[in-house]
């Protein structure tokens, strides 16, 4: 797949080219006593100049082709994934408000009843389960800071 | 004897009730990480990171080699019994192990892979027992020239190894790289690149970025597709190994250990390497090579030995230079960091209590393994069965709780999300998460001493040749560079 190596080799230049000016703003100092900025600038052009390549290589057809396969594996696998992207964005936002017990409760129930397909009541016991046991594992047993939330 | 005194002392750790405790939990989940499929060493490592955080150094470094012991060890199961290998070293063990499975003699194979793992894993054990001391001292004699050269041979022998292509790999390299040098410079305290947000200053968190790259993104991949086992019927019946298929695998066991073991001493090497080598070092020397891949044992033995000897390998790196010879080892490095202790030429003087107790841990270690995964070969079968959907939550929330535990910051957290979503766009586009990670680990280090010389020899990059430890590991890496770049060159001039 062409498309793959064009949009990966370009964001990889970027990449690249933004540690380089980074760098040179840093300062690259004399070769006897490099600076902050040398070895950024030094990989940075590496790395451009490799992403070059990769892009030349795609356009000369030079890159040995991957086997043309759609983007996700099955039609509608984009759904499940981006569930789990959205509970771990709400587990982000919701950890130090609610407490460790309550958003892990929430964030296991959604994810055994929407991604899993299991039923309620499963999926409940679950994430009762795996939320209060790893509290009594990390926190009780091993005293590792977890939040309390508003408990 | 310094190695017999040591070893005892270690032995006076290991057997403390809680050590021994923690070690039988180690391989325990390892081999429960092992079976389930989609998770590795690396992934069960990182996974149970954060239960060690409140453990001794010691303790916590013994229940993490025994969780690598378990995993490799789990995925041999799985190859055997499913034909998925429950990690990638255990591709090999598929060829040969299912075919076996399949003809009925699912016992001895499951059998002969733990019996030539315990042999492999004790063997080799003595060679990291006196060799780690010996490299130790030859590592005093390192000074930055040395140190630069031995990491550049590794980073690129971790791309040329790679599976795919090696630009790419180059350049997931160079991207490691300059993720290692976000935040404060370590020689002039200079901030980069971390856009005047605090908790970039310390740089990019390594336990979010691994858990990201390798168990989050693994979880997308797994989502994606229903997974389907096709379980085997049959009843395990017997798994001690004949007579003949003792004969049939002593030589492979020990041709195995001593390549797995020196294969995992170098650098960007891992074991799916080792035990690819064994498959074929055993069917060139075999009498009988058509029938490698129709289920003899010699192709379980062999690279299961192989499989199990190279983490000893990879030890010596890690212990006696501080350096991490792949993903697995860099996370072994993370959590000695974690704990205050920095690997290295002093490790074995400055804390002898750890040096010891992991190498007894392994001895202990590799008897638990045989005595667990022989009675509980049917309790790994049930643990196939149970399908993925149950699994993936509570995997979710160890990736949370790890990257949460180590800062108490939500930072984290994004952190991992972010190189999870990367991890997953990096499978979608052939790229190779392994040269990210190591030269990500070793990047600091690199640029630290790479300054160093160049200040140490006033700017000329000659120190690099002139010294010969130095000129040897970067004559490797040329003659490998050169390797890579020849075919490419040739169809050049050929297409011209």
């Amino acid at each position: 797949m062409k498309i793959y190596d064009w949009v990966s080799g370009l964001l990889c230049l970027c990449v690249g080219l933004a540690f380089v000016a980074g760098g040179v703003r840093m300062g690259l100092g004399p070769l006897d006593a490099p600076g902050s900025g040398f070895f950024p600038t030094m990989i940075g052009g590496i790395l451009s100049a490799l992403s070059l390549a990769l892009l030349a290589a795609t356009a000369l057809g030079k890159m040995q082709a991957m086997e043309p396969r759609p983007f996700w594996k099955e039609p509608n696998s984009w759904v499940k994934v981006s569930l789990v992207v959205l509970s771990l964005i709400f587990y982000m936002a919701a950890l130090e408000y609610l407490g460790y017990i309550a958003t892990t409760i929430v964030f296991i129930l959604f994810l055994l009843r929407f991604v899993g397909k299991k039923s309620w009541g499963i999926s409940l016991a679950m994430a009762l389960l795996v939320s209060l046991g790893s509290y009594a594992l990390f926190k009780m047993a091993l005293g590792v800071y977890l939040p309390r939330g508003w408990m | 004897m310094v190695a017999v005194d040591g070893l005892m002392y270690g032995f006076g750790i290991v057997f403390l009730p809680q050590n021994l405790l923690f070690c039988f939990i180690g391989v325990f989940v390892g081999t429960l990480i092992g079976v389930l499929p989609g998770l590795g060493p690396s992934g069960a490592l990182a996974l149970l990171l954060p239960v060690t955080f409140g453990l001794a150094p010691a303790t916590a470094i013994i229940m993490l080699s025994g969780i690598y012991y378990g995993a490799m060890y789990g995925g041999s199961t799985t190859s055997i019994l499913i034909n998925i290998p429950g990690e990638a070293a255990s591709v090999i063990t598929c060829l040969d192990g299912y075919q076996m499975a399949r003809k009925g003699r699912a016992g001895p194979a499951l059998g002969m892979a733990a019996i030539a793992s315990f042999i492999a894993g004790t063997i080799s054990l003595f060679g990291l027992l006196f060799l780690a001391p010996t490299f130790a001292n030859l590592a005093l004699e390192f000074s930055s020239p040395e140190y630069v050269s031995l990491i550049l041979c590794g980073l690129i022998l971790v791309s040329f190894l790679g599976s795919g292509s090696r630009l790419k790999a180059f350049m997931m390299a160079c991207v490691g790289l300059l993720l290692g040098t976000v935040g404060t410079d370590p020689i002039e305290g200079m901030e980069r690149f971390s856009f005047g947000i605090p908790y970039l200053m310390d740089g990019v968190g390594l336990i979010p970025v691994i858990m990201g790259l390798f168990g989050i993104s693994e979880i997308f991949s797994n989502l994606e597709e229903q997974h389907f086992h096709g379980i085997l019927k049959e009843k395990i019946t017997n798994l001690l190994p004949t007579l003949q298929d003792w004969k049939d695998s002593t030589w492979p066991i020990i041709r195995g250990t001593v390549l797995g073991f020196f294969v995992g001493v170098i650098p960007g090497t891992n074991t799916v390497i080792a035990s690819t080598m064994s498959y074929a070092l055993e069917k060139k020397v075999s009498k009988h090579p058509e029938k490698f891949g129709t289920g003899i044992i010699e192709g379980v033995a062999g690279p299961e030995a192989a499989n199990n000897s190279g983490p000893s390998g990879a030890f010596i790196p890690l212990l006696s230079l501080g350096i991490p010879t792949n993903a697995t080892m860099a996370l072994l490095l993370a959590s000695l960091m974690i704990h205050g202790i920095t690997p290295g030429p002093f490790l074995i003087t400055q804390s002898p209590d750890i040096f010891w107790s992991v190498i007894a841990s392994m001895y202990i270690g590799n008897v638990m393994l045989l005595a667990l995964n022989l009675p509980l070969v049917g309790l790994w079968v049930q643990v196939i069965k149970i399908p993925y959907a149950y699994f993936f939550p509570i995997i979710l929330v160890f990736c949370l709780l790890g990257s949460y535990c180590i800062g108490s910051t939500i930072f984290d957290i994004g952190v991992m999300l972010v190189f999870g979503i990367v991890g997953f766009l990096m499978k979608k586009f052939a790229y190779e998460s392994t040269p990210l990670i190591l030269a990500f680990i070793l990047g600091p280090m690199f640029e630290e001493n790479f300054r160093r010389a160049l200040v140490l020899s006033f700017g000329s990059f000659r120190i690099f040749f002139e010294r010969p430890i130095s000129a040897a590991f970067l004559v490797a890496a040329m003659v490998l560079l050169a390797f890579t770049l020849l075919p490419t060159f040739r169809k050049i001039r050929m297409g011209a």
